[in-house]
């Protein structure tokens, strides 16, 4: 059995789990546990030295029952359907629990970007759209970038979808650049979306964001949002990793300058401020003593090996997957206050979602309203989840109260449809 | 008589010295274009005359004598009113002229070959001659084989006198390119010396591509978009009157000492030098050459005879010095003394006399002249630059798909002055394939700004330094509508080109990508034709130096591809006994040759799997230590999957900066260990291993093809506790082998043989001794 295989598996079992203790019935478990449609297709492209190379693709729609399919195109040399399939599955989870009127799909080409000149990429591109143009559509399944395709893939693909239907669609792409129907705060809305939801588990407790101390694993774009904004609502961001190492200062780090100086350097080696420590293992920031930690780096990286070591009492998950099933298991008894992944970090999703949004309307909102958006869903998508652990007497933790909230409200869906 | 007659009669009154040679020259083309014959003339000549001699009548009878026979001294002025008579009857004045020039050009040219062949003669005689050569009125061109006599001696005596070098040049530089040459060359009136392997290379190549003699007809096509920088040279003999002058000479045996020696005094030596003087003739020449140039920026380069030449390549291990070349004269000429000084003095340093001990050329006299070129740039503000610049290689060493050809070369390129692509500095010059341009190493637009350049050497004319600046500092200086070629914008996460040529608009984070001028595909084509046309000449791949500045594209240097290693034939070795063997390799073998490495460091894939996350991330941290504590050893590093991936689940996550001590990089790419046999994918690191020259080879242990046997080292102690002793816990996964210890007085090797993709890994003797 291949790995791919396992991943699918995988969310068939985290499936099961939520359906087990939701009490649905057998054929809706069947139901939810497979994709609706999958499209595989052949692609000849012409290259540059005039050869003809033949690639494969894949679209997998894996429920519409709340709407249409949304989710990522990924260009990558080991793409196989199972693969697509089985992200496909936590795309509909994920838009699910965020309550937005979308289902979960994705696709890719298996294809070795490095190897494809930019003329390669684009014929490659519309390709792709030709043969898939008939089953996408802003009302039916929108794609957006993923591994290794970018705005300008976007571009050509929409461009693509509009020649052959003929007409002004931009709301069948997603992550397009804001100059041809791009949204405005696409860049920070995951860890934006990240801090309304950390914002909302402080209050559910009586408590706010100011004063309280962060460690932040990882430092890219979603990691360096996070620093950024929760040091605007006075969090003090006193750990930070990213491959270059592990950096405390208990003073507080200035985190603009240090994600504007990732911006143009790439990493934070060599970067100093007042009062900060570098350590080698990146991984230590993990183990710090603060009130909220948020991994924003790989997945696995809270492992039954390390879970009995962390000291925060809330984790934010903006990276996927970062906490192991053991090691999940060992936080909740803990008391360990998990956000999970398709939660917490679907503040991304929702910007996409208000970017088909603004393209069906073709009026595109200030960057202030589209964060006043997300803030509403965010926030309301918190407590959805909070009220499911509640009414479970927190006895299940918050990762599969969400898993609850989504496929109840999928399996609803489908039922209102008389599907099953 | 006509006046033609009277014309020549005159003209040859004029040159009694040519005249015998200038009818000797017209009998023939007479007869040449059948007006009348040699014989015929003889005859009539004979008639006129009263009696001949006897010798003469006996050597008239004499079968053997040639078509144009000896003439005696009776016959001889009878011959020549015959042969002016026909002349003068038969030829225009402008075909009279040009026998003359003619005659008078290839006397010229034998006692030029004449000179230039005497021993020790001293460099503006010679100058003068070959001045007064080309300054002949035109004629017919000399034969072929005398100019090239000619050519070849002059070589020798101005430029070099490197063999190779010679046999390439003469079907090249001609003697008429020569004189501008030696107009720009300074030494004094009586000594005789050379301009050195660094100009002879730059000017050679710039006729190779420009020469409309060549027979290739794509000669206008490069004199239309190649420039060559204005030049001047200071003699090898300069350096030994600086010497001299100086009394520095006893430093020519610095060579001989310790390199401890060498370098303890070396220091010394350089402010020595720094603060030494010309002689007053010198010094005069070079205020001149100022005073004629004004306050441009100047650079002071060596061009030693070793330099640069076939087979050695002493690429970087002289100084090269940039002045701004500001203020006053007297300012001018003190800074540009003491770069000249200081130039001559890094001959003497600890880098290049180990390189020639190394190449067995200590006992070279070596004799260094001096290139000063106006530096290539354009001037916004304070600041100079040139837009890009950077070097061209014949053969790519940085394929890291198999898309890109070998033999199509490499442009590897920057923003600014080109120091930034030949030096190697912790930036990213663009890497342009030439087979096809566009692609590159990264596919997202994250990556790409990552692995771009982010500093910008420059020129500060204000201060009179060179410095090197951020990208925002530099862009807030310059305003140029080139910005478009050399820029693309990052924003939101997407990389979009310049539209057009209108400013460039700085709404984002500006990133290095040249795309704009990628795309237009015209440079690309340059560079690429250049160094095929080069390759063709000099019968071996060359790289090139280049900078662009006011629309003009200049060739600053270029030279035969250095000989490194991964050039030369690798012999396999066949007869290695299986029990000494580590492993063999058919596939992705790069060329090169690692000899008595003491340290092996190996992490099993399948160990590597089995290990936690979090030890894996520490992983790195461990060989990043070992790395250091091993740095004055030979060792070699072999891993799972991709090395300095940030992603621990394809390989040890290391920086460059954590393995840069190695000799060799090996990628094992084993598919039951779940890693993807594409290993150069992701290997975004990989172009700093190839500026380190550190080996990447990728090893697939599950292809038939591949033998792999860590078996033969299960004897060895791992030597891990012993050098980082808090880290015992990882000998499961890494363990270092010590060779010699675990195969008294052995080593291990590695051969790899790029054009038969054969690659072997052995233990067996030290090869050095």
């Amino acid at each position: 059995m291949s790995k791919t295989q396992n991943i699918f598996e995988m969310a068939q079992q985290q499936l099961d789990e939520a359906s087990e203790l939701l009490g649905l019935d057998q054929s809706t478990r069947e139901f939810l546990r497979w994709p609706m449609k999958e499209i595989d297709v052949t692609l000849p492209i012409k290259m540059d030295d005039g050869s003809v190379k033949v690639f494969r693709g894949y679209r997998v729609q894996y429920n519409r029952a709340l709407g249409p399919t949304k989710g990522g195109l990924r260009w990558h040399p080991d793409e196989t359907i199972d693969t697509v399939r089985a992200l496909a599955a936590w795309m509909t989870w994920k838009t699910a629990v965020v309550d937005i009127p979308l289902g979960g799909g994705k696709g890719g080409v298996t294809c070795n970007p490095l190897e494809l000149s930019e003329t390669e990429k684009e014929r490659l591109a519309r390709a792709y759209i030709g043969a898939i143009a008939k089953d996408i559509g802003p009302t039916v399944d929108v794609p957006a970038p993923d591994v290794f395709t970018t705005p300008q893939i976007m571009s050509w693909m929409m461009d693509e979808y509009e020649k052959i239907k003929g007409e002004s669609m931009p709301g069948v792409i997603t992550g397009k650049p804001i100059d041809i129907g791009g949204s405005k705060g696409r860049a920070s809305a995951t860890a934006r979306g990240g801090l309304f939801i950390a914002r909302e588990a402080v209050k559910l407790q009586g408590q706010e964001l100011k004063g309280k101390t962060v460690a932040i694993q990882g430092f890219g774009n979603v990691g360096g949002w996070a620093g950024v904004l929760f040091k605007e609502v006075g969090c003090k961001i006193v750990g930070i990793s990213d491959i270059s190492g592990a950096y405390y200062n208990l003073k507080g780090f200035d985190a603009q300058a240090m994600f504007d100086y990732v911006g143009k350097q790439g990493s934070l080696a060599g970067y100093t401020e007042d009062g900060m420590q570098a350590f080698d293992n990146p991984m230590d920031v993990l183990e710090m003593d603060v009130d909220i930690l948020i991994p924003a780096a790989l997945e696995s990286q809270i492992t039954s090996e390390n879970a009995e070591r962390i000291k925060a009492p809330l984790i934010v998950e903006l990276a996927n997957g970062p906490t192991t099933p053991e090691a999940d298991a060992i936080l909740f008894k803990n008391n360990k206050f998990v956000i999970p992944d398709f939660l917490a970090n679907s503040g991304g999703v929702t910007v996409s979602y208000f970017e088909q949004v603004q393209n069906a309307y073709n009026y595109y909102w200030e960057e202030d309203e589209v964060n006043h958006r997300l803030d509403q869903k965010m926030t309301a998508a918190y407590k959805a989840v909070y009220d499911m652990y509640c009414r479970y007497d927190k006895k299940v933790d918050m990762r599969k109260a969400a898993y609850m909230v989504s496929i109840a409200r999928v399996a609803k869906a489908a039922k209102l449809r008389g599907w099953i | 008589m006509n006046t033609t007659y009277e014309y020549l009669q005159a003209a040859l009154n004029k040159a009694p010295n040519l005249s015998d040679k200038i009818i000797q020259n017209l009998l023939i083309q007479l007869h040449n274009r059948k007006i009348v014959s040699i014989e015929k003339i003889y005859q009539e000549s004979r008639k006129k005359i009263p009696s001949l001699s006897e010798p003469d009548a006996k050597r008239n009878k004499n079968p053997n004598a040639g078509i144009v026979p000896q003439w005696g001294k009776h016959e001889k002025e009878f011959i020549r009113e015959t042969v002016i008579k026909y002349a003068a009857g038969y030829f225009s004045i402008q075909e009279i002229d040009h026998t003359i020039n003619y005659v008078a050009k290839t006397e010229k040219a034998f006692a030029l070959e004449n000179i230039a062949n005497l021993p020790g003669v001293s460099f503006w005689l010679l100058a003068e001659k070959v001045h007064e050569f080309c300054n002949l009125p035109e004629s017919e061109p000399i034969p072929l084989s005398m100019a090239t006599g000619i050519r070849v001696a002059l070589l020798k005596n101005f430029i070099s006198d490197n063999l190779q070098f010679i046999r390439i040049a003469r079907k090249f530089i001609r003697i008429t390119d020569l004189d501008p040459i030696i107009k720009r060359t300074l030494g004094s009136e009586t000594g005789s010396g050379k301009i050195g392997g660094k100009a002879a290379g730059l000017l050679l190549a710039y006729k190779i591509l420009t020469d409309e003699y060549s027979g290739d007809e794509d000669y206008e096509y490069f004199q239309k978009n190649v420039f060559m920088p204005e030049s001047f040279y200071l003699r090898t003999d300069v350096f030994e009157d600086f010497l001299a002058y100086n009394g520095l000479v006893e430093y020519q045996n610095q060579k001989y000492k310790s390199i401890d020696e060498i370098h303890d005094e070396y220091p010394l030596i350089r402010e020595l030098f720094k603060n030494a003087d010309f002689p007053p003739a010198i010094k005069r020449q070079l205020q001149g050459l100022l005073e004629k140039i004004g306050e441009v920026p100047l650079i002071v380069r060596s061009s030693s005879l070793l330099e640069d030449n076939f087979g050695t390549s002493f690429s970087g291990k002289y100084d090269s010095i940039f002045l701004a070349n500001q203020g006053s004269l007297d300012q001018r000429l003190s800074a540009l003394i003491a770069a000249i000084g200081e130039v001559y003095s890094s001959g003497l340093g600890p880098d290049p006399l180990e390189y020639r001990k190394e190449h067995d050329l200590l006992d070279y006299f070596e004799s260094v002249a001096i290139l000063i070129q106006k530096v290539i740039g354009e001037r916004f503000g304070d600041y100079f630059l040139p837009l890009w610049a950077g070097v061209a290689f014949g053969r790519n060493e940085y394929q890291w798909t198999r898309q890109l050809k070998y033999e199509d070369g490499l442009i590897r390129m920057v923003f600014g002055m080109g120091t930034r692509s030949v030096d190697r500095v912790s930036d990213y010059p663009r890497m342009v394939g030439l087979t096809k341009p566009l692609l590159r190493p990264e596919a997202t637009p994250r990556d790409i700004k990552f692995y771009s350049q982010k500093k910008v050497d420059v020129i500060d004319l204000k201060s009179n330094t060179f410095v090197t600046m951020t990208l925002d500092e530099i862009l807030d200086k310059i305003q140029t509508p080139d910005l478009t070629k050399i820029f693309s914008t990052f924003k939101d996460n997407h990389i979009s080109d310049p539209i057009g040529s209108v400013q460039f608009d700085r709404d984002g984070i500006p990133v290095v990508t040249f795309n704009n001028l990628i795309k237009d595909k015209k440079f690309p084509e340059l560079i690429s034709r250049m160094l095929k046309k080069l390759e063709k000449a000099y019968g071996s791949p060359v790289d090139l130096e280049f900078a662009y500045a006011d629309n003009k594209l200049y060739l600053l240097q270029c030279r035969p591809l250095a000989q490194r290693m991964s050039e030369e034939m690798i012999q396999i070795p066949e007869t290695i006994p299986e029990q000494k063997i580590f492993f063999r390799s058919e596939r992705d073998v790069p060329n090169g040759l690692i000899k008595n490495i003491e340290y092996i460091i190996y992490c099993d894939p399948l160990d590597y799997n089995q290990i936690p996350d979090n030890d894996k991330m520490l992983l790195a941290r461990v060989i990043s230590k070992i790395n250091r504590l091993l740095e004055n050893k030979t060792f070699i590093l072999l891993g799972p999957g991709r090395w300095g991936s940030s992603n621990i689940k394809l390989g040890i996550p290391t920086r460059y900066s954590d393995i840069n001590k190695t000799k060799m990089i090996i990628e094992i790419a084993r598919e039951s260990g779940g890693y993807t046999p594409e290993v150069s994918y992701g290997t975004h690191f990989f172009q700093d291993l190839v500026e380190a020259n550190i080996f990447y080879m990728p090893l697939y242990p599950d292809l038939s093809t591949t033998y792999f046997n860590p078996e033969i080292f299960t004897h060895c102690q791992n030597k891990l506790s012993e050098l980082v002793p808090v880290y015992t816990r990882f000998e499961s996964v890494l363990r270092i082998y010590r060779i010699p210890e675990c195969f008294p007085n052995q080593y291990f090797h590695v051969y790899m043989d790029r054009e038969h993709q054969k690659a072997i890994g052995f233990i067996s003797s030290d090869e050095n001794s």
